[in-house]
């Protein structure tokens, strides 16, 4: 049933065949190249969402400059502020629980980059497309809760307690909604796995005046794609959900301890989970790296960096909740609204097919 | 084979942060000072450790997550499913009203505990007396 | 044209007789004051007094409590007055020995005497029977002496140790044998106090299960310096430093008028409409960055709300700089009117004070539109830090945080002075209780001050180019007659700031005592937060708007 995608090969066989190895070896080398071209753009992409997009998109909501003397638009910031925060001193609280204070700030960043290896974007840019990929894409990002509690209680403090304890509850909360939403994709392309899911979203919704608008699942059901937009946002922890480090309550969460490198693994990981967050959105539901005229991957790049605006912009202009508020809105609002979701869209599907 | 590719993925996911730390190590510099590595409770010194045995209230809802996130794991297999099946012309009472039967067992679950309040935020008793207290002097 | 009056019908006013004669054998003498008559009474009867005063003659509103030390005696001064009626005061003088200065508190009739007497405890020396929480507030624990008393040694070495603060609730947890609570600093350094605000918070997970601010970390013995000054000039600088976020000719006024009604000095007509219209320009300016701190607290640190808050008080401060030369530690005020005229070119002075207010309306609806329309933003602060009238009143809560909890009070229509009986304005007062109405309150106060300030220039702009005194006949030195006391207040940004004074016959005064608003308003907040989430007393405490440097002053 599965239709592999226009008869794609993946990443790294691409390579192996470039470089004309064969078999396990050719797998291996493959899979270890393809991997590091994947988490190195990745990589790259935070580097320059955290020290300066971020801060150019705040300061443009709030009426300020921000970063320009470094470089054109003050760009080597992002140079600047990495010799920065990696040459910090590294300062280890006392009485922190080790090793797990050193294995927190490893684990964040890999669980998200993990959830890259089965996202396709674009030109041929997909690591690996196992048939159960949708699945293993939300295991991995969800590695990330127990790297937010490792950290918050093994730092041996308060706030980060706090926090890490605020990070899990959260997730538990949000987490059974957006799988379900997802769920409801799932009806529709029949599979989980990856590249089904885009191939069935190239389809022709409908035509007007010649322009083909295409039958990505945003369009064919919007309610899910609210859904799952605002789960998304309670799963990578941004406003109006940023409870977990809500600086004016508990300072900086689960991450008030850490420094130097640690605080900037802690920094990337976040925002790589931000990203996948955005690469899930666009997979399932805006056709992945399907768009006109420009190549593939540049759309999966517009697309990600648009949920990651969309993130900041919520940052700028919504108050944050609280946290029983946050359990409530969770258990009693985006379960049942997505149950409805998944049932009603099963009937229809059903009535229709 | 994906699962390679997956492997090596997570190989370089952490070899990533490890090449950090070793670029870090290298630049930083190591001042060891005993008052630096108080854990940081804003400037006070801290009462108690961080290890708190805390109240409950965050996980009253653990045990529903479970019994929910294993449903979402059998529904998988169906969701897959659906279409093709009709397609195939299973008629959709065989292809539709399990699932619903199966679902509705599980909203009766989820009616039972929100009537009960075990998905709500448990406030904390000792809280409230002091908010009772409060009001009645 | 003029401000509608407080409805004060069923508010009976005494005389310093009927006073007397309610008091009867409790009052063993007289010590007028220049603002209200002074009843002395013995150091075991406070409490009856003021509980008579409060029930039978409608005294709810114990505004401060002042303590001295003299040369046979020390003396706590209670200053009552009405909220219904302000212009109502009467002192209750409360002499002590002079070597066992001990006092009954007034804690059970005023809950506001609670910090107002640790802080004469700290300060003079006095004690106070009964006091449910006798310690010192301002100073550190093992501090000694007391700096304000006659006989206190400057040089003396101190040695504060940092130690950590014990759970209040550790014994109670153990006798019940289940979860742990947590006793978590929430401050100094912290993000949301406002400053250097010290709240010791115990907790149970994610709620409030005790709560105590711990104030003093920005004393700077502002009354002592305001001791050491003269009356004429060099006092007028301090109260720029005591609520130091733009409310600066607020706080002076406090002292010109206090000053002014001790040495009996007369302010021109056209210097008066000079210093509502600053006053009224620094109210908006300290409204706005109320607004915006509150913003941050509910919203998190990079909500655009807070920039769009300090863009209005710029512009408000860039004509605070045309007029007074200063973008925050003003200094315009003098006794007897201001230090000089209107900046010239007059016509683009009031050019640019009008463009401002033209353009309110629309800054303002855009604070409405992102702020208080804004669903999550009423799901956080509707019903939460809820401080009922009563409480408010029992704690000297004044200014929008009184008006917030549906209390009819400002000194501006209330007590009148300045030029603000002659203008037409409202009092802004909200119902909910909340950190809500809070908030409205002080999102409305903007625009009724925006109408003081539009109405002061166009009285400013007609004015006859031949009367334009800005300042009276002062002498160079003052020295009011020995033992002349007085306490006056005025409306400041976070409520009623008021002064006490008492000259010696020199050119200083020889006891200057602040009653700071914050200090009173602060007070509140264990009400308003015990029993409550985090992130909610957090938010009361964005919405008592303090300011650290008025606090521990």
């Amino acid at each position: 049933m599965a239709v592999p995608l226009q008869g794609e090969v993946m990443l790294p066989e691409r390579i192996a065949d470039l470089l004309g190895l064969g078999g396990i070896a050719g797998e291996v080398v493959g899979g270890l190249i393809g991997a590091l071209i994947v988490g190195n753009v990745m990589l790259a992409m935070t580097g320059v969402a955290g020290p300066w997009a971020k801060r150019k998109i705040t300061a443009a909501f709030t009426d300020r400059i921000a970063v320009d003397r470094i470089g054109p638009f003050g760009l080597l910031i992002i140079v600047a502020d990495s010799v920065r925060l990696l040459s910090k001193e590294l300062i280890i609280p006392e009485g922190a629980d080790r090793p797990s204070y050193d294995l927190a700030p490893i684990i964040l960043p890999a669980s998200a980059l993990l959830g890259f290896s089965v996202i396709p974007m674009g030109s041929g840019i997909q690591l690996a497309d196992p048939e159960a990929g949708l699945a293993l894409v939300f295991a991995f990002a969800s590695i990330a809760s127990v790297a937010l509690v490792t950290g918050g209680y093994a730092s041996n403090n308060k706030y980060s307690l706090m926090g890490g304890l605020r990070a899990v509850a959260q997730n538990i909360a949000y987490e059974i909604p957006l799988i379900v939403t997802a769920m409801s994709v799932v009806v529709f392309a029949g599979s989980l796995q990856m590249s089904t899911i885009v191939a069935e979203q190239t389809s022709t919704l409908i035509s007007i005046a010649g322009v083909s608008i295409p039958a990505w699942y945003a369009f064919v059901n919007p309610f899910a794609f609210v859904l799952f937009l605002v789960a998304n946002m309670a799963e990578i922890g941004r406003n109006p959900f940023d409870i977990p480090e809500a600086p004016t309550e508990i300072v900086a969460g689960y991450q008030t301890e850490y420094s130097s490198v640690y605080f900037v693994l802690f920094y990337l990981g976040e925002f790589l989970h931000v990203f996948l967050g955005g690469a899930i959105m666009a997979t399932i539901f805006l056709g992945g790296p399907a768009g006109p005229v420009l190549p593939g991957f540049v759309w999966f790049v517009i697309k990600i960096w648009a949920f990651f605006l969309f993130t900041q912009w919520c940052r700028s202009a919504i108050p944050r909740v609280r946290i029983d508020q946050l359990i409530e809105i969770g258990w009693k609002g985006m379960l049942v609204l997505s149950f409805a979701n998944l049932v009603l869209t099963a009937i229809i599907v059903g009535v229709i097919a | 084979m994906s699962w390679i590719a997956i492997g090596a993925l997570a190989l370089v996911g952490i070899a990533i942060p490890l090449a950090m730390m070793a670029v870090s190590a290298l630049l930083r510099p190591a001042v060891p000072e005993q008052s630096k590595s108080t854990t940081y409770e804003s400037g006070e010194i801290p009462t108690g450790s961080g290890h708190v045995q805390l109240n409950i209230q965050y996980y009253m809802v653990a045990l529903l997550f479970v019994v929910f996130d294993i449903e979402t794991v059998m529904i998988f297999p169906w969701a897959v499913m659906y279409r093709s099946a009709l397609e195939a012309g299973t008629p959709l009472s065989q292809a539709l009203l399990p699932m619903l039967i199966f679902v509705g067992i599980l909203v009766v679950g989820l009616v039972w505990a929100w009537r009960i309040g075990a998905v709500e935020w448990t406030t904390s008793l000792r809280a409230a007396t002091q908010k009772t207290e409060r009001q009645n002097t | 044209m003029s401000v509608e009056l407080p409805d004060t019908t069923g508010v009976v006013e005494q005389s310093p007789e009927e006073i007397a004669d309610l008091l009867g054998d409790l009052a063993i003498g007289r010590d007028d004051h220049l603002n209200a008559p002074g009843f002395v009474i013995k150091p075991d009867t406070v409490v009856e007094t003021l509980r008579r005063l409060r029930d039978d003659a409608g005294f709810d509103h114990l505004s401060c409590v002042t303590a001295q030390e003299y040369e046979d005696r020390y003396e706590s001064i209670y200053h009552l007055t009405k909220y219904a009626d302000r212009t109502q005061e009467v002192s209750i003088v409360v002499p002590a020995d002079k070597e066992q200065p001990v006092s009954q508190s007034a804690n059970e009739v005023f809950r506001t005497a609670d910090w107002h007497e640790r802080e004469a405890y700290d300060l003079v020396g006095i004690e106070y029977d009964e006091h449910p929480d006798h310690r010192r507030i301002l100073l550190p624990e093992t501090w000694q002496g007391h700096p304000l008393g006659l006989d206190y040694d400057q040089d003396q070495p101190q040695v504060v140790p940092l130690r950590e603060h014990a759970n209040p609730l550790l014994e109670d947890q153990e006798a019940e044998g289940d979860s742990e609570t947590m006793f978590l600093n929430i401050g100094p350094h912290h993000p949301a106090t406002h400053g250097v605000l010290h709240i010791k918070t115990v907790l149970d997970g994610e709620q409030v299960v005790d709560l105590e601010p711990d104030i003093g970390y920005l004393h700077r013995c502002e009354e002592q310096m305001c001791q050491n000054g003269t009356y004429r000039y060099q006092i007028m600088p301090y109260p720029d430093r005591w609520d130091y976020i733009s409310a600066g000719l607020l706080n002076e006024w406090a002292y010109a008028r206090v000053a002014e009604d001790m040495a009996d000095i007369e302010v021109p007509e056209y210097a008066q409409v000079i210093r509502t219209m600053g006053a009224e320009l620094c109210r908006m300016a300290a409204h706005f960055l109320a607004l915006g701190t509150f913003a941050l607290d509910i919203y998190g640190d990079f909500t655009a709300l807070f920039m769009y808050s300090i863009r209005d008080r710029e512009r408000v401060q860039n004509i605070l700089e045309d007029l007074t030369g200063q973008r925050l530690m003003f200094n315009y005020f003098r006794l007897g009117g201001v230090v000089w005229d209107l900046p010239e070119p007059r016509e683009e002075f009031f050019e640019k004070t009008r463009d401002f207010l033209d353009e309110l309306p629309t800054a303002l609806e855009e604070y409405h539109d992102m702020m208080t329309s804004n669903e999550i933003l009423q799901l956080r602060t509707v019903d939460t830090g809820v401080l009922p009238p009563e409480v408010a009143k029992s704690y000297g809560a004044t200014g929008p945080v009184a008006r917030g909890s549906g209390i009819d009070y400002d000194l501006r229509r209330d007590d009148p002075y300045g030029y603000y009986e002659n203008l037409d304005w409202d009092v802004v007062t909200e119902d909910g209780c909340d950190n809500f109405s809070r908030l409205l309150v002080r999102m409305r106060e903007v625009e009724q001050s925006a109408r003081i300030v539009e109405q002061c220039v166009d009285l400013l702009e007609d004015w006859p180019e031949d009367e334009r005194t800005i300042q009276s006949n002062v002498p160079r030195t003052i020295k009011p007659d020995d033992d002349t006391e007085i306490y006056r207040a005025v409306e400041g940004a976070k409520g009623e700031l008021g002064i006490y004074m008492r000259a010696d016959g020199t050119d200083k005064p020889a006891r200057f005592k602040i009653r700071s608003p914050c200090f009173s308003n602060l007070q509140t907040l264990p009400e308003m937060s015990n029993g409550e989430y985090v992130p909610d007393a957090i938010a009361s405490l964005g919405s008592l708007d303090i300011v650290l440097g008025e606090v521990d002053r």
